[in-house]
């Protein structure tokens, strides 16, 4: 990909569910292996971005281009594909697939993705975030912490180029919250992924410098 | 990873009310199953037992049971009715092939019956090993009562009193076995067939034999070689037919034609009376029908059950993994896949409930068969319509995960993440 293009671009984006209500969202560019944090009051529309530039909401206006495929133009079943191909999501409270083993929701993620499953580099993943005693345990065998890397390896799993994560730490501990924060910022340097953080924390706030105010 | 390993894990997550479900489509399945089994093989019997029989002349009494008793070997006979009228109407021209029986006796439960070589004839059968008799006292053997007892040629086999198993042996005139039919898959497979002579012999020897105190030991019998017994015969080969009753006589017509003559003439002019097996075996099933109906109507009922236990226990199981489907969504999966699940989910249930009542059916019919000798159920045989329950399983599957599949398909992303 050219890097003189940007990764990720928002465009003239608004979205409301009434037409009183509209949100208009300020323009975005973030350039390859650039982070950005997300910041802004609880309503001010943190969970809304997420969600339409990662291809979960359509917009009433604009456009959002991530790797300059502007994403609401494709069909649904592209869209998706496109999403877990190139898109790794973390959520505020781990949401692993309970039936499933830890080592099964990393598979899970790369099938869905249509992506080959190489079991012994799963293995090698979580080996690499020492959670591989974990590998065939299931999430709620897991601690909040441990549950928390888990979905962080698993939105990374099929190397995205962008990580975008909703409140990944407010609800840990300042140890965890730590951890989680330093996992982010190193898997993401080392898969060459643009990482993109919704928060209001401040602890992440001391580590990403490029931000984004709503 | 595919569609059915993510069903399979979930599966096992809800695994009571999976349970449940499976529990239910089994029993559903396996009374649906062993209808279909019993009455296609009871059919399929009836029709090959009275396929080339076109009448039965027995003494006055129910046609029904005339007709069960000389057909189907399983009630017992009307009366009896004198040879020498039924071998007048043997002669009848419309009459292509007439066949007497006398029965009374049985071994080990199977019925022995006095008849001629007719017999075969009727029933297309034919000897396998050994030959047919000669003599009086000498029998030949359905392949099922030779396989079933164990029975070789030259094997001395004694006969008891009536018409079901019991200890009232005949043990001073044993049967010896001179051949073995070949399997016929009707009722000559589990008969013991003799001369008319040789029954006739027994009831008139009987009692006699039976003030004595006669060895009724069982154990007497099978290798004995019976003193006399040369003797005995001759002498009752010179009895002749005269006052000889018989039990009743089967009928093969000649032509159609005397489907409309011929049993109107016997009621109307002898003594006897003619059931046709066509007529019976239909009045038969209409009696049997009222219970293969309401039996029939319960399989439907459990399938229903089935299906909402399926459905409710899909449904709950979307409401509470909503949150789940959402996420997956997030990490590539399509509708359709959501879709597919929950689908798979529900078929896979009812699939192998289906499945595990398919085998209890054999099972049942494999415990019926061994409690009635009558080998009217062979629990193995699959009948072509048995193809069909897989498909029942499906359907099932299919429309109890039907509508938390579409919920699922239709699952909004970010309203159930945003929750």
């Amino acid at each position: 990909m050219a890097t003189d293009h940007p990764q990720l671009e928002l465009k003239d984006i608004t979205f409301g569910y009434h037409k009183e209500q509209v949100l208009s969202f300020p323009p975005l560019i973030v350039n390859e292996g650039e982070h950005c944090l997300i910041l802004g009051d609880s309503g001010s529309g943190k969970t809304t971005l997420i969600h339409v530039l990662t291809g979960l909401l359509r917009p009433l206006t604009g456009k959002v281009l991530l790797n300059c495929v502007d994403i609401y133009q494709l069909s649904s079943r592209e869209l998706d594909r496109f999403r877990g191909q190139h898109i790794g999501l973390v959520f505020q409270r781990n949401h692993l697939i309970k039936s499933l083993t830890v080592f099964e929701n990393l598979e899970l993620a790369r099938w869905l993705a249509g992506l080959p499953i190489d079991k012994r580099e799963l293995l090698a993943v979580l080996q690499r975030l020492n959670i591989v005693d974990s590998a065939f345990r299931y999430p709620h065998q897991l601690s909040q912490g441990q549950a928390q890397r888990v979905a962080i390896v698993r939105a990374l799993i099929n190397r995205p180029r962008f990580l975008v994560a909703d409140e990944p730490t407010s609800a840990l501990d300042d140890h965890h919250a730590a951890i989680v924060l330093e996992i982010l910022l190193e898997q993401s340097k080392s898969y060459g992924t643009s990482l993109i953080i919704a928060t209001h924390d401040k602890r992440v706030r001391e580590q990403i410098q490029y931000t984004y105010q709503l | 990873m595919n569609i059915l390993q993510v069903a399979h894990k979930n599966i096992i997550q809800n695994s009571l009310s999976s349970f449940l479900g499976m529990l239910l489509s089994a029993l559903g399945t396996a009374i649906f199953c062993l209808l279909l089994l019993l009455s296609s093989q009871m059919s399929q019997r009836l029709d090959a037992n009275s396929k080339h029989i076109d009448l039965v002349i027995g003494a006055k009494g129910s046609p029904l049971q005339l007709i069960l008793n000389s057909i189907y070997y399983i009630d017992y006979p009307t009366g009896n009715i004198p040879l020498e009228e039924a071998q007048k109407l043997s002669k009848n021209p419309l009459v292509k092939l007439a066949v007497p029986l006398s029965m009374g006796d049985n071994y080990q439960g199977y019925r022995i019956i006095g008849t001629d070589s007719s017999f075969l004839k009727l029933y297309g059968a034919a000897v396998e090993t050994g030959k047919w008799w000669a003599k009086d006292f000498e029998a030949v053997v359905g392949f099922q009562v030779a396989h079933k007892e164990h029975l070789k040629i030259g094997k001395k086999i004694i006969g008891a009193h009536g018409l079901s198993n019991s200890s009232d042996l005949h043990a001073d005139h044993p049967y010896t076995v001179t051949g073995i039919l070949k399997e016929n898959n009707s009722v000559a497979d589990n008969l013991v067939l003799t001369s008319l002579s040789s029954v006739w012999h027994m009831h008139d020897e009987h009692h006699h034999h039976h003030d004595e105190g006669g060895v009724s030991d069982r154990e007497y019998g099978e290798d004995n070689h019976e003193k006399g017994h040369e003797t005995e015969v001759h002498s009752l080969i010179a009895l002749g037919h005269q006052g000889k009753e018989i039990t009743s006589m089967l009928i093969q017509y000649k032509n159609p034609t005397a489907i409309a003559m011929f049993p109107r003439m016997v009621n109307q002019t002898t003594a006897m009376q003619a059931a046709s097996p066509a007529i019976e075996s239909a009045r038969l099933f209409s009696i049997l029908g009222i219970g293969l109906d309401a039996l029939l109507y319960l399989a439907y009922t459990l399938m229903l059950i089935a299906t909402i236990s399926v459905f409710i226990s899909l449904y709950n199981s979307f409401k509470s993994r909503k949150y789940e489907l959402a996420i997956m969504r997030t990490m590539g999966a399509s509708r359709n896949v959501l879709f597919g699940i929950m689908i798979t989910e529900g078929v896979y249930i009812t699939i192998i409930g289906s499945g595990i009542g398919v085998l209890m059916a054999h099972l049942v019919a494999y415990f019926i068969s061994r409690l009635g000798s009558s080998g009217m159920v062979s629990p193995w045989g699959f009948s072509r319509q048995e193809g069909w329950i897989p498909v029942i399983g499906l359907a099932l599957g299919f429309v109890a995960a039907l509508i938390p599949a579409i919920k699922a398909y239709l699952t909004p992303i970010s309203k159930t993440l945003s929750r």
